[in-house]
């Protein structure tokens, strides 16, 4: 079934659109989870959530990619749900390690409002995101927002291992460089 | 801002660069085309139709390049949505081979780069249809010179004259009095980190040849260092480093030109070349032991290094007092 199909039948409220909507795109959105949370139990249940989520907001939502849209909000609820069980003590995983690449980019920050930086910050990564060549921006992305394994990038567009690790360290300088003047880290 | 924030931060990326990422598929490296079509070309000769190749170096570089893209064909597949990547060109197969002479007088150009006006030089290139089909994008704030295809560094530009000539230059140093060595590293070369070093490789100072000057050379021989670590102090350095511009041979302190002190300054100077991950060889940088400071072509004076980064630096290119 196409995706105007299924946004059609969302917009319809027909219920049978969610066996629809994960039988489609129910392994996709798992990877997502799964590499953010690394727990099957975790993982499925945010897929729940996703279908919940998507069916509340679509209408009045109308997604011009109905993947990318759901991948958004996987993201979002893998995410919470891993801060939830990850108050106090580092997590694992390949997310504890995106955590700790991405720290490296905020060393130094300066006193700018929590608020102010939550709001703007969407725009600066995507203005930053935009600067990068195609081929760094693509790995950036497969890694800071699918969350995937280095090998998993390397696989995805045929390049070593090693290769990928350089693009990413290198973009991860150019962030920083970015943030620092754009006022996010003194 | 705390690193969870920062990942929230690409929670809401635009669509057009999702959807970009999950198209796949790079072109081929310049290595993995030049291994693939290589094999490939073999092929073609041992099946008895691409003798004459040899004989026509133009012909045999175009040929190869063809013969290249049809052994990753299967990749191609993948790779036909992502037409407008930029196949990457190795500027090595720019230049003109080794032995030809320059018969031009030397020309320099002056081109803004940032808050620096940088100095590119012409240099001999290949044929300039291979010039032309090794475009890429333009150097930002100019209309006339370009990329080489594929690269985001500056090493090397391409020029298009008001009659359509396409020539090629390559970055000498930035007109400024004192600039640092890091700025030239990331806006020329596009090196932010020692990671995008893969190796260096270090030969003997070749300015006396005379027999004993020679046989020092080959006494040291080339070094080449691959050892992560290694880099990372070397790239520590160079980041560090004060740069004077041209003309200071003064400063640069090579001493006279006796005997004893050109050997000696073979003994004590090399002449590195940094190979970058992305395929670009740098061979623009000399250390001169006997003043304990790097230099380059033109008198391009650098600051001289403290005795720590002296030592550091001596050892790992293996120059003993």
């Amino acid at each position: 079934m196409t995706d105007e199909k299924i946004i059609q039948m969302f917009f319809q409220r027909k219920e049978e659109v969610i066996d629809i909507v994960s039988k489609k795109y129910g392994a996709y959105c798992y990877k997502i989870a799964n590499n953010i949370l690394k727990n099957q139990e975790d993982a499925e249940e945010c897929l729940n959530d996703t279908w919940l989520e998507t069916w509340k907001s679509i209408p009045p939502a109308k997604p011009v990619y109905l993947n990318l849209y759901l991948a958004k909000i996987v993201r979002n609820l893998s995410f919470n749900r891993y801060k939830a069980k990850h108050t106090k003590k580092r997590g694992c995983g390949e997310i504890a390690l995106i955590l700790d690449e991405l720290e490296e980019c905020i060393a130094g920050q300066s006193e700018v409002e929590e608020e102010y930086i939550a709001k703007e910050l969407h725009n600066s990564i995507n203005q930053f995101a935009y600067s990068l060549s195609k081929r760094d921006c693509n790995v950036f992305i497969r890694r800071y927002f699918f969350a995937e394994s280095i090998q998993d990038i390397s696989k995805r567009y045929h390049i070593s291992e090693n290769n990928v690790s350089v693009i990413l360290n290198r973009c991860r300088q150019k962030l920083k460089t970015y943030l620092k003047k754009e006022g996010y880290i003194s | 801002m705390k690193k969870e924030d920062l990942f929230e931060g690409f929670a809401d990326l635009d669509d057009q660069l999702l959807r970009r990422s999950e198209e796949g598929g790079f072109n081929m490296s310049w290595k993995k085309i030049v291994k693939w079509g290589s094999m490939a070309a073999c092929f073609v000769i041992i099946l008895g139709t691409g003798i004459h190749f040899f004989n026509d170096k133009e012909m045999y570089s175009s040929t190869q390049q063809n013969v290249a893209d049809k052994s990753i064909e299967p990749k191609k597949t993948i790779v036909e949505k992502d037409k407008q990547e930029k196949k990457y060109v190795n500027t090595e197969s720019l230049l003109a081979p080794d032995g030809l002479i320059q018969k031009e007088t030397l020309e320099i150009s002056d081109i803004q780069i940032g808050k620096y006006h940088a100095l590119y030089t012409k240099v001999v290139s290949n044929d300039e249809k291979i010039l032309k089909s090794s475009i890429g994008d333009p150097a930002e704030g100019t209309d006339k010179w370009f990329r080489v295809s594929g690269h985001e560094d500056l090493q090397y530009l391409i020029h298009i004259n008001k009659k359509d000539e396409y020539s090629l230059w390559s970055f000498a140093y930035f007109q400024s009095k004192e600039y640092p060595y890091n700025d030239v590293l990331q806006k020329i070369y596009n090196i932010y980190s020692s990671d995008d070093i893969e190796k260096i490789i270090s030969n003997p100072a070749n300015m006396d040849n005379t027999d004993e000057g020679k046989r020092i050379q080959d006494e040291i021989g080339t070094t080449v260092i691959t050892d992560k670590k290694d880099i990372e102090k070397i790239y520590k350095i160079l980041t560090g480093l004060t740069c004077y511009g041209s003309d200071n041979w003064n400063r640069i302190g090579l001493g006279d030109d006796s005997e004893t002190a050109m050997q000696e300054y073979v003994r004590m100077g090399r002449y590195l070349s940094l190979e970058t991950a992305e395929g670009n060889s740098i061979d623009s940088l000399k250390y001169a032991g006997i003043s304990g400071m790097f230099y380059e072509y033109n008198g391009v004076a650098y600051h001289k290094l403290k005795e720590k980064d002296r030592k550091i630096i001596e050892k790992i290119l293996g120059i003993h007092k």
